[in-house]
């Protein structure tokens, strides 16, 4: 679009730009090149919500209610969140202790155990499952699942409190203590007080996690809504009461998400400022560095040392029997394949949402920004039943076919996209945008000459991490390749279904090191921030 | 180049009034300074003159041709305006040439037409380099370049020497000046430096609360300031109460000429015009400090008015760091000072 409105007026409610002198955000209605796509991407988020509501309600009202009030609904409902509080309180505990271990105590080999800590990230909760499986064969239940889903999800706690607990400005302790406070209480009021958002908001990551995850729960055989809608899309023809139990899963994760929200939005707040480049203080601990070493030890024996020793272990033993190379070839380049796939097409649709997002204000990028994160409240078990639902009724010849699973990685991992796109448009100024413009380029042309050339970087390696998130990806994986095709955690899930421990070792394998490498990547990353 | 005529400009952001009827005319090929304190809505006339911003109210006029007015909004791209923003903003992934050829069409004449404009900033040669490898200074100059590269009709610069340091300011401003010159633009520089308007405009507007309050050439707006907000906006000054009458001012340093005026008022004396003397023959005055600045200092002094109060003056003192404090002193003006009548 080319021509402005008349008289474009700001939308009540908009708050006037901070300074006047350099707004930040345009007040220009945004251009059709960059909002059509955005609202097709929009769309595309959306379609799964939308349309297993339309499949849970078809039977009528009466249906509902019934599949909502039966006696097993209300039990699931109580057993997703006992297992969702249960490991969100176990992972606030374990994080915020080991963050303060990590970041104030002198304890002997410390940066080890700070890498160390923060790798249990890089194991898939299904892959972890497996190994605990493989290792205690009886193993599962309530007790199972939240025991690795806690050693999973810790790190989501640990990460953000360690990087809270270093940006406490040192000056601020030492007023507290000046002002007569000793340095337990002043470690409680001040420190402690300081990374209070950063943990509440990792604890909600861990909920929503929880909630959503289908491999960990299905390998333990703890009944909760993600197996229960998996096995009742199984096992049944009327699909119905898997449409309205994804519902009520959908509702449960959107509460979540929004507590999130809510949450972020006042944590920004307590954020400091520039950082002092001072060093923090340690504590000296003297004999208690034995327990605190022990506790380090202990978490990290069982989040890394089960999973990696089972893995070697299956590795040395499978090879004897002979891993199928062919097999695990096969698997790994149609996981890589559908994976670059569904990467491109989440990275096309993320563009306009979060060029839009990052330099337009106003009801209708909020809007669109706002849609196309409806993945993040959307687990994947969800997603991938909508799809079927609709490629069965609308696009049979696409049913068990690359599209739809391709499809089904845009919605599930569009809002990191458009946060990556946002965050890599929003570094560079809005004046360099203005400039092309008044330069001559129309607003097509300021895109493709500026805005995307400056985001680039940003936006490419928000798409590789995007890779190597869908080739973790599990229950939508399952429900939507392609006939014949199996990728890695598929073969991973059929072999440890079937107990076939060995022959599931070597993909487990595959997929470690596969999420281990975004982990590092951002380790390198921050390292070189902090030098 | 063409004259640019904004009329009745009116932006609000929310509930906050940043224009309020702005009127400024500039005239073909004159660069003129827009100058004002922050916040005043200079930044924001200049977005609404760009293309950036849609204004409420108000049109702008290029050479004849209606740009923003009630129904019309012309993009910026089709607006042809150069636009010099702070800290020169160059894209840092093109290079010198890149930036400097952005608004040029593609083929033989971009290339010359790039050489030419580095030349006139003194950049020859410079094209294959990054702007990161570059000073502020030679940064900003690319910026020039690139807005005059495609021939606009009107140049604006937005305080685009804030962030250079004082030494090269002054070079780089003359520079500037000749480049626009020789380029015949026509050209806006938004500014709060009252030296840097006084110095390089032909024309000097004086913005406040969201209107032009004076347009004039820049000795005018110095020595004939339109009230005393401007006096004291533009410079050094010295204010005090006075009775005018039959073209004299009646105030404490003495009765001093005026060109117009009559009864009560103040009247605005810039301390360059106050002489520091020992003689008799002046208005007697104490010492009370004084700030040295090298090529001249400013010298604090109390005279009392006519009820015998003491007040304060300022002096700009030449040759020497000034009388020391607590001496005693006679103090002359030179030349016209500015007489405001008080509000009736």
């Amino acid at each position: 679009m080319t021509d402005h409105p008349v008289h474009f007026r700001t939308i009540e409610g908009s708050a006037p730009p901070a300074t006047l002198k350099t707004p930040k955000l345009k007040e220009a209605r945004p251009p059709l090149v960059l909002v059509i796509p955005a609202a097709v991407a929009a769309a595309v988020a959306l379609l799964p919500l939308i349309y297993v509501g339309v499949r849970a309600s078809e039977r009528g009202l009466g249906t509902v209610i019934d599949v909502l009030l039966r006696e097993r609904t209300l039990r699931l409902v109580a057993r997703s969140l006992a297992l969702a509080g249960t490991v969100t309180v176990a992972c606030l505990v374990l994080g915020v202790t080991l963050a303060c271990l990590v970041t104030r105590v002198r304890l002997p080999g410390q940066r080890v155990w700070s890498v160390l800590l923060a790798l249990p990230l890089a194991v898939p909760s299904y892959v972890a499952a497996f190994a605990w499986l493989s290792v205690f064969p009886g193993f599962g239940g309530f007790t199972g699942s939240a025991l690795v889903l806690s050693l999973c999800c810790y790190p989501y706690v640990y990460l953000p409190v360690v990087a809270a607990l270093e940006r406490v400005d040192p000056a601020m302790e030492e007023v507290s203590r000046a002002l007569g406070r000793g340095p337990v209480r002043t470690f409680a009021a001040i420190t402690l007080r300081h990374c209070q958002p950063a943990a509440l908001a990792g604890g909600l990551l861990v909920a929503l996690y929880v909630l959503s995850d289908f491999g960990a729960v299905a390998l333990l055989r703890y009944d909760v809504f993600t197996r229960v809608i998996y096995t009742s899309y199984r096992s049944s023809f009327d699909r119905t009461p898997a449409a309205i139990l994804s519902c009520v899963l959908v509702a449960l994760t959107v509460l979540i998400v929004w507590a999130e929200s809510r949450f972020r939005g006042r944590a920004s707040y307590a954020r400091l400022g520039g950082g002092s480049a001072r060093r923090k203080t340690r504590v000296a601990p003297g004999w208690w560095a034995v327990p605190a070493l022990a506790y380090c030890a202990a978490v990290a024996g069982l989040a890394l040392g089960v999973p990696f020793g089972s893995l070697a272990y299956w590795l040395a033993n499978g090879a004897s029997a002979g891993i199928d190379l062919a097999e695990l070839g096969t698997a790994a380049v149609s996981t890589l394949t559908v994976s670059a796939l569904g990467a491109l097409l989440t990275t096309v649709l993320a563009i306009p949402v979060g060029v839009l997002a990052a330099r337009y204000r106003g009801r209708l990028p909020r809007l669109l920004e706002q849609a196309s994160y409806a993945g993040h409240a959307l687990p994947g078990i969800v997603v991938a039943l909508a799809l079927v639902f609709l490629s069965v009724r609308y696009a049979y010849p696409l049913y068990q076919r690359t599209p739809v699973l391709v499809l089904a990685y845009a919605v599930l991992f569009l809002p990191a996209a458009v946060g990556a796109v946002r965050a890599s448009v929003a570094q560079s100024p809005p004046v360099l945008e203005e400039l092309a413009r008044s330069l001559g380029r129309s607003p097509a042309g300021t895109l493709r000459t500026v805005t995307l050339p400056l985001a680039g970087p940003g936006i490419a390696a928000g798409a590789a991490l995007t890779v190597l998130t869908c080739m973790k990806e599990l229950p939508a994986t399952l429900l939507l390749r392609p006939t014949g095709m199996e990728t890695l955690a598929t073969e991973l899930w059929s072999q440890t279904e079937v107990g076939a421990y060995g022959a599931a070792a070597p993909y487990a394998a595959a997929l470690v090191v596969l999420a281990a490498l975004p982990t590092a990547l951002l380790g390198r990353r921050t390292r070189r921030m902090g030098s | 180049m063409s004259e640019l005529v904004v009329t009745g400009l009116v932006k609000s952001f929310g509930a906050t009034p940043v224009l309020r009827g702005l009127d400024l005319t500039v005239p073909q090929g004159a660069l003129v300074a827009v100058l004002g304190p922050s916040g005043c809505g200079k930044t924001t006339l200049l977005r609404i003159v760009a293309g950036f911003e849609v204004a409420d109210a108000g049109s702008v006029t290029i050479g004849g041709r209606t740009v923003a007015g009630p129904g019309i909004h012309l993009p910026p791209e089709r607006r042809r305006i150069g636009v010099v923003p702070q800290e020169g903003a160059l894209f840092p992934h093109l290079s010198v040439a890149g930036n400097v050829g952005f608004g040029l069409p593609r083929g033989a004449q971009r290339r010359a037409r790039v050489a030419e404009m580095l030349e006139l900033v003194g950049l020859a040669g410079y094209g294959d380099r990054m702007p990161h490898e570059l000073s502020g200074g030679q940064q900003q100059r690319v910026a020039v370049a690139r807005a005059l590269a495609p021939r606009p009709a009107l140049v604006l610069l937005d305080e685009p020497f804030s962030a250079l340091d004082t030494g090269l300011r002054a070079t780089i401003r003359e520079d500037v000046r000749t480049a626009l010159h020789i380029a015949s633009a026509t050209a806006v520089i938004v500014t709060h430096d009252q030296q840097e308007a006084l110095s390089m405009a032909d024309l000097v507007a004086v913005v406040r609360d969201g209107r032009v309050v004076q347009s004039a050439i820049p000795a005018d707006v110095y020595s004939a300031p339109r009230d005393v907000g401007v006096a004291t906006f533009v410079g050094d000054a010295v204010v005090l109460g006075a009775t005018a009458r039959d073209g004299f001012a009646e105030c404490a340093l003495g009765r001093l000429p005026v060109r117009t005026g009559e009864g009560a008022g103040t009247v605005v004396i810039r301390p360059e015009q106050i002489v520091i003397g020992a003689s008799a023959g002046g208005v007697p005055a104490r010492v009370t400090g004084s700030v040295f600045y090298g090529h001249d200092a400013m010298v604090r002094l109390t005279v009392e008015d006519a009820r015998g109060a003491p007040t304060e003056v300022l002096a700009r003192f030449q040759g020497g760091d000034g009388p020391r404090e607590d001496t005693g002193v006679t103090l002359t003006v030179a030349g016209e000072v500015a007489f405001f009548p008080a509000a009736s």
